[in-house]
């Protein structure tokens, strides 16, 4: 086991440095640099600025210097716990992560549990009552869910809130909370705007899963262990949840790791278009204006993210099905 | 533009009044409830104390306002936080909205010497940092001497602080009055109007606050940086200054100028209060500003800022507004409890083209280079019909000048080949040579090849995508190809500069009387704000002095000159007539090709929000909000 987590971690300090200078190269792809938006939007707006002056600024930013080096001090500030300065706001990437990983966290954690919460027992519901009108009324939902684009759901709903109950939904808070420091009042108004972007969010990941879900169930049923268990005269539901579920539920284990990441970026445009003070918008911004330390160190994190998730969801699924367990112990 | 022009009057008349020696009509003055409670618990010096011997008084709009409330606003990108900016900020100087006049607002007065190489300041005395530390000659010494002068802080001496090639001279009188000698004539107080914090023109820093974070006055700066987690001292003294891309995050403690202090900031809204040492009243001694308090909030896109906007959660707003959504706003006026109008925006084209006269390929340099081109294309396009289309005809169809505001301006250059006229277009490029294809669809190239024009643009600031659209049809109309790329604005940038653009396009402003007149004192003679690059080749030839690039002709030779005199010029008739000159030029040559100039702009300003003026100029060129003395604003119960 030790020696599994152990070639686990390796893999995962490799995958880290493939995807840092890949990050790395691909933003600095487009043409120009921070600095080239900067001086346009002073020359646009009448401002002026000396060719030698950009030159000087450019030199002093580090920017002048080949990609390689820039990419390794970028790599050994990193390593320092030093993510760079982010150009549009000048402040440390570091603060403006953390500033909005609290809420990038509950949004996703929100989403996380509507998902599961949703998607498992309507799953089992439709494998086990299929083709009755619910498990049809469940799939043709499921498909909508699927086919959607989020954003469009978002535009929907944000519209509809607006103009049938007077609420102006962007953001997290209402205005009043915004500036409030925390206490139960501003929970209960993080609650109230919570619905939408759960929704919206989690929809796709909901219906994909009672798609998974049903189809793996379907397959356990009508193996010969649950025939023998109900031959038996094993309860109905204990027979249900004692092995099929749990065997079913292994492909939704195995893609935590992907689930993680998927959420975080996977909501960029909705909370662009809704207005969330998440993570998501903060890296689309910055990769328009070619913020390279705050893209690249997005970028980083999520990649991080996923990865812990991936090697979380190897350990569970040991954990969790005996035989992957003793596989490999018979090894 | 009636009111602002009217208040500077009766400013006028004030200034005039106290020059004479008469004492301000109230003795005593007033001050918020807020600031006064911190005054009776000892906490800040009384109101007499705090405010400068002089102070700046302001005749309020429409009456005398009431302390108190929070004015919320709102920005899309920390970098470009304008709204908010400028319903806060403050200069030396300041213009009036239409940019003709220039009011001191810091500064007490300004005098300019008879030959025009002497500038002299005069400050108020008293005159106080938000911190209560006086604000003298010293704080824009330091400025000069040890930011702009400092190799490190600024590499380059920036060519508009070098006229005539020699460094501009700053001389300390006494405390209060500052001269700044030139090596020419140079009328550099004509920009100083136009402050913000990474301009040349904003003069001043608080050194008392500053000098620990610089390597001159502090040895141990370099490890005070390296605490900080910077590398190098003038990393955080930049950090610390805030050189105005970074309008967002500004350091907590600096001492400001400004009406109110900034006092928190996250990624997604900034507060700000009241400066207690603000330097304005009212004209009944009622320290300003009367709102205690702004929040910026920063949304993450134009639908979200657009539905707060109208369930009325923003008190004011304009800069982030687009034209197209005027419609939402009237709509939901009563709803929001707020009214939406419109300011006439100093443009002088809210698309200017500009042909490439240096384009690399020889054969469309020669098309580019022939008036007759660029005046069938002016001829081509129906400006009356943009102006209905688009800007629900409020603008103005005119060819791309100056504004009707300025001293030395003629109708006729907004007229010049500006009317819709196809058929002149037609018999003009006829003349040209320019044949038709076989199916007389498109005309064709010297060389036989089809004659395409491709449009590469920036699509913000401004309804250009909407413009283009048109303009292409009725281009094509007179039969040439045009192919429309809207572009990412550092794409835009990098292919103008490369200077193979085919037709250049952005917005004209700067034609403004006064801001207008800077484009040539900052040596940006042929490129005019560097939206078009329509001539690399001879401005590099300008700027190396014939060393590189290739050799314009003799009238623009001349032209260039005119523009280097008229910076300098010493009286007002040779102002005028190099002006007049100039623009005359302009209008024969049709450099840039103009739409529809002085478009509308929208604003929503909340009901108890009053004092706020509902006409006039909005612009860059007098800042915005700026020009509608933001600190007088007030809130009606």
């Amino acid at each position: 086991m030790l020696s599994y987590v152990l070639r686990r971690f390796f893999y995962m300090i490799i995958v880290l440095l493939v995807v840092s200078i890949t990050a790395f190269v691909i933003i600095q792809l487009p043409p120009g640099d921070f600095l080239t938006s900067y001086i346009m939007k002073l020359k646009a707006s009448g401002q002026i600025v000396d060719e030698a002056e950009i030159a000087a600024l450019r030199k002093q930013y580090d920017l002048d210097l080949p990609i390689h080096l820039q990419y390794c001090q970028w790599m050994w500030k990193m390593l320092h716990g030093n993510f760079g300065k982010s150009f549009e706001w000048n402040r440390p990437v570091k603060d403006l992560i953390l500033e909005r990983l609290p809420l990038t966290v509950t949004v996703s954690l929100f989403t996380l549990i509507f998902t599961y919460l949703l998607a498992i027992p309507i799953g089992i519901y439709s494998a086990t009552h299929q083709y009755s009108v619910g498990d049809y009324a469940f799939t043709v939902i499921g498909f909508i869910g699927l086919a959607t684009p989020r954003f469009l759901l978002a535009l929907i709903l944000m519209f509809v809130s607006y103009r049938y109950f007077g609420l102006s939904i962007g953001g997290l808070f209402s205005p009043q909370y915004q500036l409030a420091p925390w206490s139960g009042a501003k929970f209960i108004d993080l609650l109230k705007h919570l619905p939408i972007p759960v929704v919206v969010i989690g929809m796709a990941g909901t219906a994909g899963l009672i798609r998974v879900m049903r189809g793996c169930l379907l397959d356990e049923l009508q193996k010969q262990y649950v025939i023998t268990a109900r031959a038996k005269g094993v309860s109905e539901r204990r027979l249900l949840f004692k092995y099929p579920v749990r065997v079913a539920i292994n492909p939704i284990i195995s893609t935590i790791g992907w689930t993680l990441p998927r959420i975080i970026s996977g909501q960029t445009i909705v909370a662009i278009v809704l207005g969330l003070p998440t993570i998501g918008p903060l890296l689309f911004r910055a990769l328009v204006n070619q913020d390279m330390y705050l893209a690249g160190s997005s970028i980083m994190i999520l990649t991080f993210l996923t990865v812990i998730g991936t090697f979380i969801s190897d350990i569970l699924l040991v954990w969790l099905d005996p035989r992957i367990r003793y596989e490999k112990q018979a090894r | 533009m009636g009111l602002p022009i009217k208040f500077n009057k009766l400013m006028g008349l004030i200034g005039a009044i106290l020059l004479l020696g008469a004492t301000p009509a109230a003795a005593r003055y007033n001050e918020a409830p807020m600031l006064r409670t911190k005054v009776a618990a000892g906490k800040l010096p009384p109101v007499e104390e705090r405010l400068p011997e002089e102070p700046r008084v302001i005749e309020p709009l429409e009456e005398i306002g009431r302390y108190g409330g929070t004015l919320n606003t709102a920005d899309l990108s920390p970098f470009n936080a304008i709204e908010g900016r400028t319903l806060r900020h403050h200069g030396l100087f300041r213009y009036s909205g239409d940019c003709t006049e220039i009011i001191p607002d810091i500064a007490k007065d300004y005098e300019v010497s008879e030959d025009k190489k002497t500038l002299t300041i005069y400050l108020r005395k008293g005159l106080k940092w938000s911190d209560g530390v006086p604000f003298t000659v010293d704080d824009i010494l330091f400025w000069w001497e040890d930011y702009m002068l400092n190799k490190e802080l600024s590499p380059i001496v920036k060519k508009f602080w070098k006229p005539g090639g020699g460094l501009a001279k700053f001389e300390k009188v006494d405390n209060y009055i500052l001269q700044i000698h030139f090596a020419v004539p140079y009328p550099v107080v004509t920009l100083l109007g136009h402050s913000w914090n990474s301009a040349q023109t904003k003069l001043y820093d608080p050194k008392h606050y500053l000098k620990k974070y610089h390597i001159k006055y502090n040895p141990e700066a370099n490890e005070l940086a390296k605490k900080a987690g910077y590398t190098r001292w003038w990393e955080l003294f930049k950090a610390v200054r805030n050189p105005g891309y970074d309008l967002w995050n500004l350091d907590l403690d600096l001492p400001t100028l400004d009406a109110y202090v900034i006092k928190k900031v996250a990624s997604t809204y900034q507060i700000w209060e009241r400066n207690p040492y603000f330097w304005q009243v009212d004209t009944a001694g009622n320290q300003l500003p009367y709102i205690d308090r702004i929040v910026d909030r920063l949304y993450e896109n134009q639908e979200i800022l657009n539905m707060k906007v109208t369930a009325g959660e923003i008190d004011i707003v304009s800069f982030n507004l687009l034209l197209g959504d005027y419609p939402l706003f009237k709509e939901n006026e009563k709803k929001g409890n707020y009214h939406a109008f419109m300011w006439k925006s100093a443009i002088g084209a809210a698309v200017a083209f500009a042909p490439n006269q240096n384009h690399p390929d020889p054969l469309l340099r020669k098309i580019m280079q022939d008036v007759r081109f660029r005046q069938a294309l002016s001829l081509a396009i129906n400006r009356e019909e943009i102006n209905e289309v688009v800007c629900f005809g409020l603008a103005t169809p005119r060819q791309a000048t100056v504004l009707p505001t300025c001293s030395y301006y003629k109708e006729e250059w907004a007229k010049a080949y500006a009317t819709y006229d196809p058929q002149r277009a037609h018999e003009l490029l006829d003349k040209m040579g320019l044949k038709w294809d076989k199916g007389r669809k498109y005309r064709l190239r010297p060389d036989g090849k089809p004659l395409n024009i491709l449009i590469e643009y920036y699509a913000g600031e401004g309804p250009k995508t909407a413009i283009c659209e048109l303009v292409k049809e009725y281009w094509e109309e007179i039969g040439i190809k045009i192919t429309l790329k809207p572009e990412d604005r550092s794409y835009y940038a990098k292919r103008k500069d490369a200077g193979v653009l085919d037709i250049g396009l952005w917005h004209l402003d700067c034609v403004t009387e006064l801001y207008g007149y800077g484009q040539p004192l900052s040596g940006r003679l042929l490129s005019f704000d560097g939206g078009w690059g329509w001539a690399k080749q001879w401005e590099l030839w300008f700027n190396t002095e014939g060393k590189d690039g290739e050799e314009p002709p003799e009238e623009m030779k001349e032209f260039y000159k005119d523009m280097e005199d008229w910076a300098s010029a010493r009286t007002k008739e040779e102002y005028t007539r190099l002006a007049q000159k100039i623009f005359d030029f302009h209008a024969k040559q049709l450099i840039y090709i103009g739409t529809v100039g002085m478009s509308p702009w929208p604003a929503v300003v909340k009901n108890n929000l009053k004092n706020v003026p509902t006409q006039g100029y909005w612009s860059w060129d007098s800042n915005f909000w700026i020009a509608f003395e933001p600190a007088q604003f007030f809130f009606t119960p």
